[in-house]
């Protein structure tokens, strides 16, 4: 309990230390909505265009984006310090985190926000009551979406900690571990229809980039019970896995001093 | 009573070496590594309210040997007992009880006033708020931070940033605190202001200290002792007045003539000039050669003295000496 308190104190220092700076803090969120708006534009007419493909309608990318925007917004905004791992060790700044008392990984993931991802937040939410408008969701199904907007966001979280993780086994390891993530992430907001089969099978169980949006939008669609069951025991696993990963990884860790090389 | 024991302590670190004679493809497939020895086989102990300078050159073995006091790194050997407990097993028990300050990097919210970051730390070791308040006074009584309590961290002075440093790392009231490089990169003012604080908190409130620092000046007006370490071993380990005692080999004479000087009168052996000014004269003599004593009779009788002053060595070219034998 005194973790999180400290995690949502931590939240609470961290917006009102970027709040400070407010242009900085309004133009990222506005700049962030404005880049989402025009993918989804291009995957609207792409849809409109093509007609329904693999049961995908045209609007459904309102979903897609609703879901996996949203929780990319909550796990960015809020947990960004956790994508810091890599420069926090290049730096040898994950010092400050073992030398202070509670939960190490709930301390380094709460360290640092990203504003740019409130602006995913808003967009996210406008995409989902527009996708909720167009498929006229019940109750149980606004349940569900929101049961499946944790999901992913638990699923990203940890498959972000499991990239970022690998870092303390490499020198450098900043750009296998964003470059890793960036192939994980950038598959979230395609178009649902375009995975099938052994795709289908990889980008689910392998790279589980389909459970951030594509996956709950056919649930939400289907009420589909073996498919939602599939994707909260993914999600329990994915955690479980990347926190022993994260906590065994953390023993290779050998601080730096911090220096600069080049530009 | 000990606050830190540690014994025969050791830190290797392991890194990869390629094959020049084979190829790229060879290389990647089969990597050798070498080991180097940070820290080879120490023991020391420190009581509680110790005032220790850990020092010694480059790559001598410092900042590793005080990751692994503190519980960052894993040691490759030894023991380690610091307040009673082992570091990296009991890293946050033990997080209770140390405060570290490690030179530039920061713990603190940049863009907020420093109460901000009190009160976060304050969170952080379970204290409510009536106790943060409390303790958020007395370090800035202690400390004098009310003049630039109110101002971002971000635009505080280098000594201004500093001392905050350490009035955060103190809020939990610590038992020890360890330093590495406090000063780096004050000015002489926000240098002696932090020497005598850090001796004030020593002395006050009995925090121990230990110190790493390039800096003579801090080893000479904080700490009591110092342990100098080279190529991962110590080499001396003595207080520091001892130390100054022991390894002073010369003593500078500055002398002021009634008259200026015309010509330079020569010198014995184991004199030899340091400065030659019409007006001032400063004379190295070497104590293995040639007794104080000594030299100051001969002194006497080629100089119409006006004013004459004595000075041992200082405590950097003491230390220089010392790393240049190890």
């Amino acid at each position: 309990m005194k973790n999180i308190r400290l995690a949502i104190l931590n939240i609470k220092k961290n917006i009102k230390n970027e709040k400070e700076l407010k242009s900085s803090f309004l133009i990222s969120i506005i700049g962030m909505c404005l880049n989402n708006i025009s993918f989804l534009i291009l995957w609207y007419y792409f849809g409109k265009t093509i007609g329904k493909i693999n049961g995908w309608e045209p609007y459904d990318i309102f979903g897609l984006y609703g879901i996996s925007t949203t929780s990319y917004g909550i796990v960015m905004g809020f947990f960004a310090g956790m994508f810091k791992i890599p420069d926090y060790i290049s730096s040898g700044n994950f010092d400050k985190y073992l030398l202070t008392p509670k939960n190490i990984l709930l301390k380094v993931s709460t360290s640092k926000i990203q504003v740019s991802a409130f602006g995913d937040l808003i967009f996210g939410i406008v995409c989902f009551i527009i996708f909720a408008i167009c498929n006229k969701l019940s109750i149980a199904q606004y349940l569900i979406s929101i049961l499946l907007i944790i999901c992913s966001g638990i699923i990203l979280y940890s498959f972000g900690l499991v990239c970022m993780s690998i870092s303390f086994y490499l020198m450098d390891g900043y750009n296998i571990s964003n470059g890793l993530y960036g192939m994980f992430i950038g598959k979230s907001t395609y178009h649902g229809g375009a995975f099938t089969g052994v795709l289908r099978i990889i980008f689910i169980f392998v790279m589980p980039s389909l459970l951030l949006g594509a996956v709950p939008v056919e649930i939400v669609k289907t009420l589909s019970v073996n498919s939602f069951i599939m994707i909260v025991g993914l999600t329990i696993v994915w955690l479980i896995v990347s926190v022993v990963f994260f906590y065994k990884s953390l023993r290779k860790y050998e601080s730096n001093n911090l220096f600069g090389f080049g530009g | 009573m000990n606050i830190i024991e540690v014994s025969n302590l050791k830190k290797e670190y392991k890194y990869k070496v390629k094959d020049k004679e084979r190829g790229f493809l060879y290389n990647l497939l089969n990597e050798d590594t070498k080991s180097l020895s940070a820290v080879n086989d120490i023991s020391f102990s420190i009581k509680k309210g110790e005032t220790v300078a850990f020092i010694g050159p480059n790559g001598a073995g410092k900042s590793t040997t005080i990751k692994m006091l503190t519980g960052i790194l894993y040691p490759t050997k030894g023991t380690i007992k610091v307040c009673g407990l082992t570091p990296i097993v009991d890293r946050d028990k033990l997080a209770y009880k140390i405060g570290t300050v490690f030179g530039q990097r920061s713990q603190l919210l940049p863009n907020l006033p420093l109460t901000e970051s009190m009160e976060m730390f304050g969170a952080m070791y379970d204290m409510d708020k009536n106790a943060i308040t409390e303790r958020t006074k007395e370090l800035v009584d202690l400390f004098e931070l009310s003049s630039f309590i109110d101002q971002p961290i971000r635009k505080l002075s280098l000594g201004q940033r500093m001392r905050a440093e350490i009035a955060v790392s103190l809020f939990h009231k610590p038992e020890i605190i360890f330093l590495d490089e406090p000063t780096i990169g004050l000015d002489v003012v926000s240098k002696k202001n932090l020497r005598d604080l850090l001796r004030r908190i020593n002395e006050e409130q009995g925090v121990t200290i230990f110190l790493t620092s390039h800096d003579t000046e801090d080893i000479e007006s904080i700490c009591d002792r110092c342990i100098i370490i080279n190529k991962g071993n110590i080499i001396i380990d003595l207080p520091t007045k001892k130390l100054i005692n022991e390894y002073v080999k010369s003593k500078k004479i500055s002398i002021n003539p009634i008259n200026e000087l015309k010509k330079y009168p020569d010198l014995t052996d184991g004199l030899t000039y340091l400065v030659k000014e019409k007006n001032h004269v400063e004379i190295k003599v070497e104590n293995s050669i040639i007794s104080t004593k000594d030299a100051m009779q001969i002194l006497i009788e080629k100089f119409d003295i006006d004013d004459i002053n004595i000075e041992n060595e200082s405590l950097e070219s003491i230390i220089r000496g010392i790393y240049e034998k190890s």
